[in-house]
């Protein structure tokens, strides 16, 4: 290892923590040599502008004496003989030596580094490799970017800050799980969820529901992001092509914070938000309902209900404590933190308590490292809630009848003396009419509750065999018990007498154990002047398992929850599941490097997959490879080019259809045990995706920095289910075939300079994505007769209540939203009508089907920028999401119910469509016009373009000094979401109700309103 | 390569691993008949909403009202003629699902013998029959295990092909012992016993063959076998669905009357009319009184399409008391009934249809606890009533009473009246039997929202599944094609014509 390295630790204004490798240059000046010794040196250090450098660390080479520069650059030191080398080191520049030949005074002038800046990222398997060498795209995020403006999930941070990825947060609110999806849906039936690994290591996203159909939280959103380093953006599969499987979709690697090796630190950090609706459907209350009717189709009242009114702010309080200690030999990092936010929805919550400890020892003369690690985790929530029409109090909000009064039903229960408990107050229809609850009865006596505690150990061995061989082993466990409890009190679903309105309780208990093992040896080595060479070589087994068990029913007892006082009498329902999980894989890399210009990289990857046990296949394979020019080490670079690389590489990757698909068995059905309604075929091959990349770095001035892949990927045997006709005797059909293609382009541009007290920075991403499937199932046989089958277009998935849902058809993407429904018209073209009642009907052929457009968006991008001015900074960051569609059911029910804004003003302008007809124009009502189109998804189909000032920060860091240097404080404005300055849609279309589904986005049926978040920060380091 | 080795060594797990521990692989045959006997007895709520809301309303047994519906409109629904989109999937895409991945399986694993595959094969017959009835042409004889899709049969060949499976399965029961213990573990219906499951065969076959005496030449010969072989002929022989010992819940109840006390379904007005008038003793089995003592339906289909259930809280309910209500499926009455009816048209069924028509009413008012008021109930002749409530008012459509009339022009109508009002949430028969007959004489929709159904005729099919034009297009179009479109007011091939 070359000695001239330097490791340095930087943390600068808005950017990226990084470790950079400053190569030290000596700088030759001739100077006169004087005889004196013992002299004080007066200096200054200044840039090539003469500008002063604040913090410049000078010290005298080969001892411990060393000062940094004052705020004018000045610096003074004593003691220093003739002969005593100088280094003067600041990021960014060159590091300067100059000899001391006792002169008094002395002026160094920093030269901004040209040469080779040579960023370490963070690559799969944990492993650090220069990032000159990578032969695919990496983006790594520093922790500031995640900790700056906090989320209680903190992929939502991450929005618009890298090219290549959508996020999406999800509706729930705090705590819940985000969509995260990279380079485009790839897989029919797959989640196309991003992998996120933890230190090198897998883990099992788990995502708890939220209960009743409630989407919950996630295995991620568990961290804490004031224990992350940093994260590492993996989005093509390339760069996951070690991880294989379950990378196939990308990979977030996340990099937890170490120990430090010097000075104690101590790190304390609050972050308080206030949550309010931000984007929710545009209500009426002037017209009221009729006498009996819950829909508002009545006369005028002019009233003054506003369902605004019903949500409250939310509060999201995050404290966290961090301590770092540590020498050269042992590291010890701990940090504590709790998350409590309360949801904009009234008795609706998240909580979470993070501990983790980490130790890092070298003994053994440096030769062995160990590192272990712990982590406990104790999360609950209550009521989340996203969207539909269980458990969802907005229905009865949205649809309270105009002519009534809100505050009756405030006070949501009354005494019911036969029964001695009370009893719901909702005389507005029970779910037998519209499915509406009164609003706060459901939120405070329909409780869904999840608790859950989790713990992670892990530990890993790192035995430095030679200077160039290393070995390490790695163990991890991630155990988590998780209990769902669902509490309805009496006349909840039915009045108090019946046999179902005595209440109901469900318990639900889920364990999951994950193992993961690896060792891997790695050998790094120069081969004289002008070679390199790089391995890996390695094996892991990651072993899943996961146990439900559970009872629900109603009550024997009124109001009182426990399984043994479930009426076992009546109906109940038992739930029992388990899946064991297994993968085990050997895999190898190997990069060689010619004279730090060319990069030549191979992979390889072998999974044994306990999904393909009966199956043809008892393992798969995959390759990669991937060249890395660096063509500003080719030839002598003017100094502005910092850095000029080129890189491209080609990847398969294989992926295994489900667990127990290659079994017949016989599912429980409450009942007895039946059939499956899925058409059996057991001649499965594992999925495979093949993709190239090409791209290129550039560093100008060291400054600007531009970031551009393109790439292009394939995905082949794809399983899924398919609808088929009754008439089989199934209602879906499992195939295996379909050619998924993605091509896109990330790009990022950067600027990031400072000029003495002022800084300024800004990065903007680009992410363009173009989804086409290239073949849906041509040449695919039945498995059981072999007859060829013919499937156009498959039925992927549809939007409740509107005459729309995704369609999958040769040449479309995955996101087509095609509709079902037209208006009938007589033989002059007019449209038809049956007692002033447009005849809706379905068109017969789906090949007919009207294409309303895509819900994937064509692109998406984020501005980023930074000010700094002193301890001041202030952040703002713009995303936006261009093209696509998106589609809302709320809005067509609240037409039909008469309590849009909508429906008002066209009451306010007549209450009549004009219709065109044969014999003259006939007036339709307005309630059977909207009666009849309620479904017509057309009308209610929105541009999905929106564009957002997404967080705004405004940062100030006390001057040190205040505090005699031992303290150093900073106190932040933060704000989310904060003005939405485009959107033509009723919601807001970046919301998902589920962070799986590839089809049910973007759609809006009774979705929680978008939140509006701002509060403050403050941090304190000892 | 040793690394792979030792991994590869280590994978013998997997195939533990990969197979569900809570599922198993292989289970008893009998078993698979349970989900099959939930497509006579819908007992999933959504599922038994969308089978027996257009039943029950076009046979003038149930109106349903839900004034808001989810936001479609007031006139998107059956009452009207004009079903939301959702509900077009009904009864095909529900009963197809329930019967064929069983029955394949059965058929199977019995080699197409034995009383499993015997009462299978009968649950399919059973479930077709009632698809057939309502959209006419069904995909039937070329349904086999293995095929992806079915090409539809015209009617007079799926209904022949009925009649064909029906004779296998009379034959098999007719050759098995008194009871099959397999059997009696799944069959909440009689317990294993399969003397009564041949008097359920024989009597459907009676059905069937009046229901497409019309037209079909072998119905007389169908209908005269089924009596000789045995049709039900005592209360205690009728096919009720013993939810208790199945820990199932009856969808009457569950599916409009659980909820709330503004009930989604009430009692269909001409129904509970025609009883008022004859002052009918199973009206106190059958209803619930109104808030002032008497007896008061809806009128399905009302000028005011939006009306809401608050609307109807006065009125009378259907009376289901609990989850556990047996449900009926055929009743002992109709056997009697359809034997009366084919003793009209000649045919040898052990009776004059005089006497067989007063032995349907006896079964009826024995099934229901009322037997005593026989002697009284069939010297009424008293008529129909009029409707005169706060959804508006009908007038009678029929003069028919319940006393043998001297008059043979009214026996066919009596017949069907007794029979439609014996065969009290078992709807499957009334719109049939007023489809076929003009009787009797129900109350249709005061409006049509259907351009395709006239008002005065009423619904007169189904339409296909929307699915099977997504699935199955060319086949569905071709169904079509045979019965002049998919359109709700084409006459089906049994039915009386325009």
């Amino acid at each position: 290892m070359p000695k001239l390295l330097q490791l340095l630790t930087v943390k600068r204004c808005k950017e990226m923590l990084v470790l950079l490798m400053v190569i030290s240059l000596q700088i030759p000046l001739s100077q006169h040599i004087f005889a004196q010794e013992g002299r004080i040196l007066h200096g200054a250090v200044t840039d090539e502008a003469n500008l002063p450098v604040v913090g410049a660390a000078v010290v005298v080479k080969g001892s411990n004496t060393g000062v940094t520069t004052d705020v004018d650059g000045k610096f003074s030191l004593s003691g220093l003989k003739a002969g005593d080398v100088l280094e003067v080191s600041f990021l960014g520049y060159d590091t300067a030596e100059v000899i001391y030949n006792q002169q008094t005074a002395l002026t160094i002038v920093l030269h901004e580094a040209s040469t080779a800046i040579d960023n370490v990222v963070v690559t799969a398997l944990g492993i650090k490799r220069s990032e000159k060498a990578l032969s695919y795209n990496v983006q790594q995020v520093s922790s500031d970017q995640i900790t700056t403006v906090k989320d209680a999930n903190f992929m939502n941070s991450l929005a618009g800050k890298v090219a290549g990825i959508t996020i999406n947060s999800n509706a729930a609110g705090p705590g819940s799980a985000s969509r995260v999806v990279m380079r485009g849906i790839k897989s029919i039936s797959g989640s196309n969820q991003a992998l996120y690994v933890i230190d090198g290591v897998p883990m099992y996203n788990f995502s708890a529901g939220g209960g009743g159909g409630q989407p919950g939280t996630d295995g991620v959103a568990d961290i804490n992001p004031e224990d992350i380093e940093s994260v590492s953006m993996l989005t093509g599969p390339s760069a996951a092509a070690l991880y294989g499987n379950e990378a196939a979709s990308g990979v977030v690697l996340i990099t937890t914070k170490k120990g430090s090796s010097d000075k104690m630190n101590i790190t304390y950090s609050n972050s308080t938000t206030f949550s309010q609706v931000a984007m929710m459907p545009q209500m009426q209350s002037k017209y009221g309902n009729n006498a009996n009717e819950s829909s508002s189709w009545g006369g005028i009242v002019n009233g003054n209900y506003d369902p605004r009114d019903f949500f409250r702010t939310g509060l999201n309080e995050i404290n966290s404590l961090t301590l770092s200690a540590g020498n050269a030999k042992n590291q010890t990092f701990l940090s504590a933190a709790s998350t409590n936010a309360t949801n904009i929805i009234p008795n609706s919550n998240y909580n979470r308590y993070n501990f983790s400890v980490r130790n890092t020892t070298t003994f053994a003369k440096d030769k062995l490292t160990l590192d272990a690690g712990a982590s406990y985790i104790v999360q609950n929530d209550k009521n989340m809630m996203a969207q539909g029409q269980d458990n969802n109090p907005l229905i009865g909000l949205y649809l309270f009848p105009r002519g009534e009064n809100f505050d009756d039903v405030r006070m949501y229960e009354r005494w019911n003396e036969e029964f001695g408990v009370p009893e719901q107050f909702w005389p507005y229809g029970g779910k037998a009419q519209d499915g509406s609850y009164n609003p706060f009865w459901m939120q405070n006596r329909m409780v869904r509750q999840n608790k859950k505690s989790r713990y992670m150990i892990n530990t890993s061995l790192k035995w430095q065999v030679t200077d160039w061989l290393d070995i390490t082993g790695r163990v991890k466990l991630d155990n988590y018990e998780n209990t769902y409890t669902y509490k309805a009190y009496a006349s909840s679903n039915q009045r108090i007498g019946a046999t179902a309105g005595r209440g109901s309780y469900t318990e639900n208990t889920s364990t999951s154990k994950n193992t993961y093992a690896d060792v891997i040896a790695t050998v790094n080595k120069t081969f004289g002047e002008d070679w390199s060479l790089n391995v890996n070589l390695g094996a892991s087994i990651n072993d899943s398992q996961y146990n439900t068990i559970g009872y629900s029913g109603g009550l024997n007892l009124l109001n009182f929850f426990a399984i043994h006082n479930i009426d076992f009498t009546q109906s109940f329902t038992r739930t029992n599941s388990a899946w064991h999980d297994q993968t085990q894989a050997v895999f190898a890399n190997a990069e060689v490097g010619w004279k730090s210009m060319l990069y030549l990289t191979l992979s390889g990857r072998n999974d044994w997959d306990s999904h393909l046990a009966y199956s043809n296949y008892s393992s798969f394979f995959y390759p990669s490879v991937g060249l890395s020019a660096i063509v500003s080490n080719m030839f002598d670079a003017p100094n502005w080019l910092t850095l000029l690389k080129v890189r491209g590489s080609y990847t398969e990757v294989g992926s295994a259809y489900n667990r127990f698909m290659t079994t017949i068995s016989y599912p429980y059905n409450g009942v007895s045990w039946d059939i499956q309604s899925q058409y059996p075929n057991l001649d499965l091959k594992p999925e495979r995706t093949k993709s190239w990349e090409i791209g290129l770095d550039a560093r100008f001035f060291n400054s600007l920095k531009v970031n551009l892949t393109y790439y292009k990927s394939h995905t082949y045997n794809q399983t899924f289910n398919v609808d088929i006709s009754d008439t089989s005797g199934y209602s879906s059909l499992t195939i295996q075939t379909g050619n998924v293609m993605n091509e896109g382009v990330e790009f990022s541009l950067g600027y990031d300079k400072q000029w003495g007290d002022f800084s300024f920075f800004t990065n903007y991403t680009l992410t363009w994505n173009n989804n086409r499937i290239d073949r849906l199932s041509e040449g695919i046989t039945n498995p059981v007769d072999g007859t060829p089958i013919e499937l156009e277009d498959l039925s992927y998935g549809s939007f409740n209540g509107l005459s729309a849902g995704v369609r999958l058809r040769t040449g479309g993407s995955m996101g087509d939203v095609y509709q079902s429904q037209e208006f009938r018209r007589d033989e002059y073209g007019y449209l038809l009508l049956a007692d002033n009642t447009l005849q809706m009907q379905n068109i017969a052929n789906t090949s007919d089907y009207e294409l309303l457009g895509s819900i994937l968006p064509k692109a998406n991008m984020g501005w980023q920028l930074g000010f700094g001015y002193k301890g001041l900074e202030l952040n703002a960051m713009f995303t936006a999401r261009i093209g696509g569609i998106c589609l809302s059911r709320t809005q067509s029910i609240l037409d039909s119910y008469g309590v849009s804004k909508a429906s008002a003003d066209a009451r306010d302008a007549g209450g009549f469509v004009p219709v065109e007809q044969v014999y003259g124009t006939v007036d339709i009502p307005l309630r059977s016009f909207y009666g009849a189109t309620a479904s017509y998804a057309p009308f209610y189909t929105y541009s999905a373009t929106n564009v957002r000032l997404n967080e705004l920060s405004l940062n100030y860091t006390l001057p040190q000094k205040w505090f005699r240097n031992h303290v150093k404080m900073s106190i932040g404005f933060v704000g989310k979401n904060l003005w939405m300055i485009y959107c033509k849609a009723p919601f807001d279309p970046e919301l998902t109700t589920s962070a799986s589904s590839n089809s049910y986005q973007s759609f809006d049926y009774y979705m929680l309103p978008s939140q509006r978040t701002y509060g403050f920060s403050v941090k304190l380091q000892f | 390569m040793v690394l792979g080795s030792i991994v590869a060594g280590c994978t013998q797990n997997f195939e533990d691993y990969n197979r569900n521990p809570k599922q198993p692989t292989s289970i008893p045959t009998s078993y698979l008949l349970e989900s099959t006997l939930r497509s006579i007895a819908f007992q999933d709520q959504n599922q038994a909403q969308r089978m027996y809301t257009f039943w029950g309303v076009y046979s003038g047994q149930l109106g349903a009202v839900r004034a808001d519906n989810w936001g479609v409109g007031p006139e998107q629904v059956w009452a009207y003629y004009n079903p939301a989109a959702i509900h077009r999937n009904t009864p095909m895409s529900i009963i197809f699902g329930l019967i064929y991945p069983n029955h394949y399986y059965i058929e199977d694993a019995t080699g197409k013998s034995g009383v499993i595959y015997a009462v299978s094969l009968l649950m399919r017959v059973y479930g077709m029959h009632i698809v057939a009835s309502a959209q006419g042409p069904i995909p039937y004889s070329q349904m086999a295990a293995g095929k992806t899709e079915t090409v539809y049969d015209d009617e007079e060949t799926a209904w022949k092909a009925m009649f064909d499976d029906l004779d296998t399965v009379i034959g098999i029961l007719s050759g098995s012992g008194e009871s099959n213990a397999d059997l009696a573990a799944v069959d909440y219906i009689y317990g294993g016993n399969v003397r009564n499951w041949l008097k359920f065969a024989n009597t459907l076959k009676l059905r069937m063959a009046l229901r497409v005496s019309n037209v079909a030449t072998y119905a007389q010969q169908k209908a005269e076998e089924a009596v000789a072989s045995g049709v039900m002929t005592d209360v205690s022989e009728s096919a009720w669905v013993h939810l208790d010992k199945a820990s199932l819940t009856n969808p009457w109840f569950i599916g409009w009357l659980g909820h709330n006390d503004d009930c989604q379904a009430r009692p269909n007005a001409c129904l509970v009319s025609w009883m008022n008038g004859y002052n009918d003793p199973r009206r106190e089995k059958y209803f619930t009184p109104a808030s002032d003592g008497t007896y008061v339906g809806m009128i399905s289909g009302p000028q005011n399409s939006s009306r809401a259930p608050g609307d109807y809280i006065s009125f009378s309910k259907i009376r289901v008391n609990g989850n556990f209500d047996a449900q009926p499926v055929m009743y002992a009455a109709e056997a009697a009934f359809l034997r009366a009816e084919g003793a009209l048209k000649g045919w040898n069924m052990n009776g004059t249809a005089e006497s067989l028509y007063h032995e349907g009413i006896r079964l009826s008012l024995n099934e229901f606890g009322v037997g005593s008021a026989y002697a009284d109930y069939i010297q009424t002749t008293s008529q129909p009533a009029n409707h005169n409530a706060a959804d508006g008012q009908m007038r009678a459509t029929s003069t028919i009473s319940v006393k043998w009339s001297n008059d043979p022009s009214q026996h066919l109508e009596q017949i069907i009246t007794q029979k439609w009002i014996a065969l009290w949430l078992d709807p499957m028969n009334g719109w049939a039997d007023n489809r076929r007959t003009g009787y009797p004489k129900l109350w249709l929709a005061t409006k049509s929202a259907n351009v395709d159904v006239d008002a005065s005729r009423g619904a007169r099919r189904t339409p296909f599944p929307q699915a099977e034009y997504n699935t199955n297009n060319a086949n569905v179009q071709a169904a079509a094609a045979m019965i002049g479109g998919d359109s709700m007011g084409n006459d089906l091939w049994w039915a009386l014509k325009n």
